[in-house]
């Protein structure tokens, strides 16, 4: 009887035991990182009587929560992946949202400018269409300037985000630690594992991974080991690092992001990947400096082939063409902890439009020689010369000098085109500085018999200094010619005759005597010559060594904005659908169903009802038992 | 597989919202009229609208280039034309004048007027455009295109015409500079001019001859002499002897011809007289003008006199008709570049009517597809809200 009431009790304190852990599923049903938990009941030892063994009732053995390892990390890696692609998706979305208008866009932008230069061709003498060359310059420097600075805002924003990216890592990197240390005692202490503890942390290790790549290893103790990177530990038992941003060695308003542990602080900043902040550091790194490189080297080509035709003309004051705009220099940025007194000096070389690259580079001393490579794959970059002020290094469209005495490992950031767009600025305001014309008129003498006829003329080389001398071409017969009184030469029917920096063709068939002379061009306000040729330049194509005009330099870069962003929604789509299917195969298992939690409440509370009964029904075979002994 | 409650709401949620940010999407589309919102929406799409939008600007650009064009060389057009014009009446005067019944003061009254006229053709030669700009003083046209210094009007400006661009490849000079059409103008018959020398004593005239074997020609200036009142010689500016003088060789009216070109002379020339037969040269309008307005004012005094007339009289006509027949080139000239450019201007249109074409076919939307795509998206919505509303009603505790 004593058995029998001792066995209900255990029926009754198991059932009681599922009874409390269904009503624990039911109250963490939107608990997040919480796994369902299960009351493990096994039979006592029974007892060995001669007739057999006779059941002595159940025991809660432990209570278990329901997780599967290897589901869980999956969906944290996911997690990782999906958490990088949308920080990295909205990013981009913001910067293809800001090249999305077509019609006030940069192309159309870029195309009045020509217009306007086709405007002044029309009309060279009129300085209302003078001015619109300089206002729609005007307009095209501050289109790129709002994109630069809309950028530039960007990224002092993302710079920020770094710092409270590395210490909401740090944070979780700590709560880990003391979960740790926490599990570690209980586990110790009761020989159970303390499930709610273990959620806890699991909950931590996948905030930890939605911030960024991890791998986790769990040690005998009981407690994770969570490293970042390639391998950097940040948490180690109870021991957290923390992550710190810190301004980069180069450039000072940038962030780069460093370990501290025990010893100097590390920059990890390139190992890391995934979770927001590698979206971060990847839209930094793939998107936001290009973008703002690729204006900078729209600025520049702009700027080198405009003045480089205007300074081949002659303005409406007859002066030679001056610069039309003017555009910012080459950044360079040498590292804080230099230990030489190495000075670089890095300009762009003139004209550097057909070779200089949107990349950024490093310059670095081995000790022996100083090399270059690209910052982002750090792929070396043969320069020529021998880096001074005679013969400067030279390499994409850079040109290099460098002074003072360099220190082994000395390095310098050097960013062709990055700062452009902030320095490009119209270097006139004065309509009549727009050099329409060509600087030589030429023409063919009045008492010529034959019937030649001269070109108009282009200029070769403006630097020329007897660029504007008169000159007479005479011919001394109908096949030979002279210049200046200079030596007979045999003409050639439309054959380039070039002289002093200009290049004329005569053709026809001119007389003997007959003269042709080049002359300054002392009245050119009717001349279009160069107007025209300023509107060619623009569309010519300059960039990558000729290949690419501007116009297709500026619409293959929204074009790559465009692929990029699209790229990024579908794998963001893709990384969406997997991370799905992974929470849901975690939570298949680990997650509380409200309806299945009724029907244990049913099973229990039935179980619990039959046992209680049994021990009324001992109650009851003792009553009779003590009434049959009374008698 | 087990479903957890939190999952079963989250995924019907992320449904609900999906369907609405694809509803969104189409909803944006219609509101715009546009397939493509973003370069990311479908980048070579937005890449393709972008050169599009840039070829419809160049070409109205090429366009706006041309409509410039066409009004400077009609203006062009139109100054020659005056020009041609004037150029008639003033032939029609010097015709009326080459008649010997005038006396003097009818001759001076026709000089006058014609003096009138050169002034007229300065003027027209000086005409500028809207814009201000002289249509004749080349790239120097903020500057007078013609001004007369001394006896003689000089041309200001410079030989260059312009060109504007009126085609991806065409470029097409938007007019002539004032050397070009009133000054380097061919002398005589464009092959030599014929002179008597002004102190000739007989009455002896010349015309203006003719090429008749222009292969056997050499520029050079010859020199007629008469040794005898029926004798002449032919000479070079060398002094070779072209024609020999072989006594009586003289007959009046009868071409005297050597080197492929020949010239007459009438009347009767004195021993000694000379007449000049030289290359030509290049003369301007202004010059044949005023040389005729000087002829005039002379006067026919008959004899001598009169024979210097009469051979001034016809070396003016036969270059009158030089300088019209060349304005006419010209103007033919313009006519061409004209037609040019309503040809170019249809091909022109022609383009920017496809440009916006495919423009329309890659950025606009198809309406039909999008409202229907918008229908069947409602629709998705609509179940996904009410499936979810209906299932998330069922709890097994609803019956404990």
């Amino acid at each position: 009887m004593a058995n029998m009431l001792s066995t209900a009790t255990s029926g009754l304190l198991a059932f009681r035991r599922s009874l409390d852990t269904t009503s624990h599923n039911i109250a963490n049903v939107n608990t997040d990182g919480y796994s369902r938990q299960r009351v493990q009941v096994v039979t006592r030892t029974p007892e060995a009587l001669a007739s057999g063994f006779v059941g002595n009732g159940a025991d809660v053995r432990t209570v278990e929560r329901i997780y599967n390892q290897f589901v869980a990390t999956q969906a944290r890696v996911t997690s990782s992946g999906l958490e990088r692609l949308n920080v990295f998706t909205e990013q981009a979305n913001s910067l293809n949202n800001l090249f999305a208008d077509s019609q006030s866009g940069l192309s159309a932008s870029l195309q009045k400018f020509v217009n306007a230069f086709q405007d002044v061709s029309n009309t060279p003498a009129s300085i209302p269409a003078r001015q619109v060359v300089l206002s729609q310059a005007q307009a095209f420097a501050d289109r790129l300037h709002a994109y630069d600075q809309r950028l530039q805002d960007v990224g002092v924003e993302l710079a920020s985000q770094l710092s409270g990216e590395a210490a909401a890592i740090s944070t979780i990197a700590g709560n880990i630690a003391e979960l740790n240390e926490l599990i570690q005692i209980e586990q110790a202490r009761t020989g159970q594992p303390p499930n709610d503890l273990m959620d806890q942390r699991d909950k931590a290790l996948d905030d930890l991974a939605s911030h960024i790549n991890i791998s986790v290893t769990t040690q005998d103790n009981g407690s994770v080991l969570v490293a970042i990177g390639s391998g950097q530990p940040l948490v180690v038992g109870s021991e957290a690092a923390t992550l710190v941003a810190q301004p980069d060695l180069y450039d000072i308003s940038r962030s780069v992001i460093t370990l501290q542990n025990l010893g100097v602080p590390v920059d990890i900043t390139s190992r890391l990947s995934g979770g927001s902040l590698g979206g971060k550091l990847d839209f930094q790194r793939e998107m936001l400096d290009p973008a703002r490189n690729a204006l900078g080297r729209m600025a520049v080509a702009l700027t080198e082939v405009v003045n480089q035709q205007n300074r081949a003309g002659m303005d409406l004051n007859g002066a030679l063409g001056q610069d039309l705009m003017s555009v910012g220099g080459v950044e360079v940025f040498e590292r804080t902890d230099n230990t030489g007194s190495s000075v670089a000096t890095v300009t762009r070389q003139n004209p550097s439009v057909g070779s200089i690259t949107d990349l950024d580079y490093v310059l670095q001393y081995d000790g022996a020689a100083w090399g270059l490579r690209r910052a982002d794959t750090g792929a070396a970059v043969t320069m020529a010369g021998a880096g001074t002020i005679a013969s400067p290094f030279t390499a994409d469209g850079i040109s290099i000098v460098l002074s003072g005495a360099p220190a082994a490992g000395d390095s310098h950031s050097i960013r062709p085109t990055r700062g452009a767009v902030s320095g490009l600025v119209l270097a006139t305001q004065d309509p009549a500085r727009v050099a329409a014309a060509v600087p030589i008129a030429t023409a063919q003498g009045a008492t010529n018999l034959g019937s030649g006829r001269i070109s108009a003329g282009s200029v070769l080389n403006v630097n020329n200094a007897q660029l504007l001398t008169p000159t007479t071409i005479q011919f001394t017969s109908a096949t030979t010619y002279t210049i200046n009184g200079g030596p007979a030469q045999a003409y050639a029917v439309g054959g380039n005759i070039d002289f002093n920096g200009w290049r004329v063709q005569i053709s026809g068939a001119p007389s003997a005597n007959d003269t042709f002379t080049i002359r300054p061009n002392t009245n050119p306000a009717g001349d279009n010559r160069n107007a025209l040729l300023l509107a060619d330049s623009l569309a010519r194509p300059v960039l990558d060594g000729g290949l690419t005009s501007i116009n297709a330099a500026t619409q293959r870069f929204i074009g790559s904005i465009g692929v990029t962003t699209n790229q990024l929604r579908a794998s963001r789509d893709a990384q969406e659908a997997i991370h799905t299917d992974n929470i849901a195969a975690r939570d298949a298992i680990s997650g509380v169903n409200l309806d299945e939690e009724a029907a244990n409440l049913i099973k229990f509370q039935q179980a619990y009802q039959a046992a209680a009964q049994v021990i009324s029904i001992a109650n009851t075979l003792f009553d009779s038992v003590l009434a049959a002994t009374r008698r | 597989m087990r479903i957890s409650t939190a999952a079963f709401h989250k995924s019907a949620i992320d449904g609900v919202l999906n369907q609405q940010n694809k509803l969104s999407v189409s909803q944006t589309q219609l509101a715009t009229g546009k397939k493509i919102q973003t370069p990311a929406d479908d980048p070579i799409g937005a890449v393709h609208i972008l050169e599009l939008e840039r070829s419809l600007a160049e070409n109205e650009q090429y366009g706006r280039n041309a409509d410039a064009v066409r009004t400077r060389l009609n203006l062009e057009e139109q100054s020659l034309g005056d020009a041609g014009t004037l150029l008639q009446r003033v032939r029609e005067l010097a015709l009326s004048a080459n008649n010997s019944t005038l006396d003097r003061t009818a001759l001076t009254a026709i000089a006058s007027e014609m003096s009138n006229r050169v002034q007229d053709l300065i003027d027209l030669a000086n005409r500028r455009d809207g814009g201000g700009e002289y249509l004749f003083s080349g790239y120097a046209s903020t500057s007078q295109a013609f001004a007369r210094t001394g006896a003689n009007v000089t041309y200001l400006g410079d030989q260059g015409s312009r060109l504007l661009q009126t085609g991806p490849t065409q470029r097409v000079a938007d007019g002539h500079s004032g050397f070009e059409v009133f000054m380097n103008i061919p002398q005589g018959n464009g092959t030599f001019f014929t002179r008597a020398t002004a102190t000739n004593a007989g009455t002896g005239s010349i015309d203006t001859g003719s090429v008749t074997n222009a292969g056997a020609w050499v520029r050079d200036t010859y020199t007629i002499t008469f040794t005898a009142p029926d004798t002449y010689e032919v000479r070079d500016a060398a002094n070779n002897v072209e024609v020999a003088a072989v006594a009586g060789n003289y007959t009046a009216g009868t071409a005297i011809s050597f080197n492929g070109v020949q010239a007459a002379v009438s009347g009767a020339p004195a021993t000694g007289d000379t007449f000049t037969l030289a290359a030509s040269q290049k003369e301007d309008i202004f010059t044949t003008l005023d040389r005729l307005v000087t002829t005039l004012r002379t006067g026919n005094g008959g004899g001598v006199q009169g024979a210097q007339f009469t051979t001034a009289m016809a070396g003016a006509l036969e270059q009158l008709d030089q300088h019209e027949s060349h304005l006419l080139n010209i103007r033919t000239e313009v006519g061409a570049r004209l037609s040019m450019l309503d040809e170019t201007e249809v091909t022109r249109e022609d383009f920017s009517v496809e440009l916006q074409r495919t423009l329309s076919e890659v950025q606009d939307l198809d309406y039909a597809e999008a409202i229907s795509r918008m229908n069947r998206q409602m629709l998705g919505l609509e179940a996904a809200q009410k499936s979810y509303a209906q299932i998330s009603r069922l709890s097994l505790f609803d019956y404990l």
